[in-house]
């Protein structure tokens, strides 16, 4: 059980139970995303960076009762101060956040770490509002984990989410972050 | 048969849906991508397609099955049009990152199981886009013709028409179809 197919279902099942049934609820809606945000502040254990000119935090990095991390990414600022939060929390990271249609190239580029081809176990969930990661600390162990953002974030919960967010896990040695255009899709098929 | 308006709007109504094609569609997308993360996403893509969509969905413009190839035709063109991975942009769902390294093998016996079915896509590849579209439909995704005259939004007559040439054309360049997929003959 829960391979792949039962993951993807139960996502699925989600989005069909969070679908608007009426546009015109869109208002009400905006007021609910403010107060699951205050929500997490009240928890106590997030820790949310509000960002200049703007009342929500652009992340939220908790530790979990069970050792994992969860990290919520709503906007692509404060890349540092995230990266900061991470570190803190267990995770060697690097954020980089970069204008849509750019990527990171890497001279050299690190290796992955052997095993896990998928990711040493990294779930990214989505929905309108956030990206959610749940990161287990002890993958990171000689391991870093290279977080690179492209594009901008809905400003409206019935936007599209309008960032890309890639993750890689990355031993040895590995270069800096410098942005160049995002490389085509090789197409198997014409 | 699932009510397909229904799927936009009732989670349960939805899984039935789903536990009846999700074979199909992963067979599709393995038929016509051979990375297994890249077919993840997309077999996500085709099902979110499918909820947003079903409110339009009516009777008399095929099956559920034909509805569906023909949005998970347009999920499967729309990325050939995408710049890169990276550009993912409107995607809801990241599918890879759902798999576990077990889902991976499995995804990557898929895609070996169709590798045949690539072959012969690329074979087709010299025909008129019309034409190949007809007969990809029907020799490689086992849809009758009517089901893919409506996913290709002709008529029947037209699509035979297709057909036919597409099937003329392809042994006039004596070019050989590798074996059938099995899923033809269901």
């Amino acid at each position: 059980m829960n391979t792949f197919e039962d993951k993807l279902l139960t996502e699925l099942r989600t989005v069909v139970a969070e679908r608007p049934v009426d546009i015109r609820r869109k208002r009400p809606k905006r007021v609910l995303v403010g107060i699951a945000a205050c929500l997490t502040l009240a928890a106590g254990t997030a820790v949310a960076v509000p960002v200049l000119g703007s009342s929500s935090p652009a992340y939220a990095v908790t530790t979990q009762p069970d050792g994992t991390v969860q990290v919520k990414i709503y906007r692509l600022q404060e890349a540092k101060e995230l990266e900061k939060r991470l570190k803190a929390a267990g995770v060697p990271a690097e954020v980089n956040f970069l204008p849509k249609g750019q990527t990171c190239r890497r001279t050299p580029g690190g290796k992955p770490p052997a095993g896990d081809r998928a990711g040493l176990g990294i779930v990214v969930k989505r929905d309108d509002r956030a990206a959610t990661m749940v990161l287990h600390p002890a993958d990171y162990r000689g391991n870093t984990l290279l977080l690179e953002g492209s594009g901008s974030v809905p400003t409206d919960r019935y936007d599209s989410p309008t960032f890309s967010l890639v993750s890689r896990v990355r031993t040895g040695t590995f270069g800096p972050c410098v942005p160049v255009d995002a490389v085509k899709l090789p197409v198997p098929l014409r | 048969m699932t009510q397909i308006a229904e799927i936009g709007r009732d989670p349960d109504a939805f899984e039935a849906f789903y536990t009846e094609h999700i074979e199909r569609i992963q067979r599709f997308v393995a038929r016509r991508v051979d990375d297994p993360y890249l077919a993840a996403d997309l077999t996500a893509d085709v099902f979110l397609a499918a909820i947003d969509a079903a409110a339009g969905y009516r009777a008399n413009l095929g099956t559920p099955i034909g509805w569906l190839y023909g949005i998970a035709r347009n999920v499967v063109s729309a990325e050939k049009r995408r710049h890169a991975r990276e550009l993912r942009a409107n995607q809801r769902i990241s599918g890879r990152r759902l798999l576990t390294a077990d889902d991976v093998t499995r995804l990557e016996e898929r895609i070996d199981a169709e590798a045949s079915a690539r072959a012969l896509l690329q074979a087709m590849g010299e025909l008129p886009d019309g034409e190949r579209a007809a007969l990809e439909l029907v020799a490689l995704d086992g849809l009758s013709p009517a089901d893919a005259a409506h996913v290709l939004g002709i008529r029947l007559t037209a699509f035979r028409v297709r057909l036919h040439r597409a099937r003329g054309r392809l042994r006039s360049q004596s070019l050989h179809l590798a074996p059938t997929p099995t899923e033809m003959t269901s």
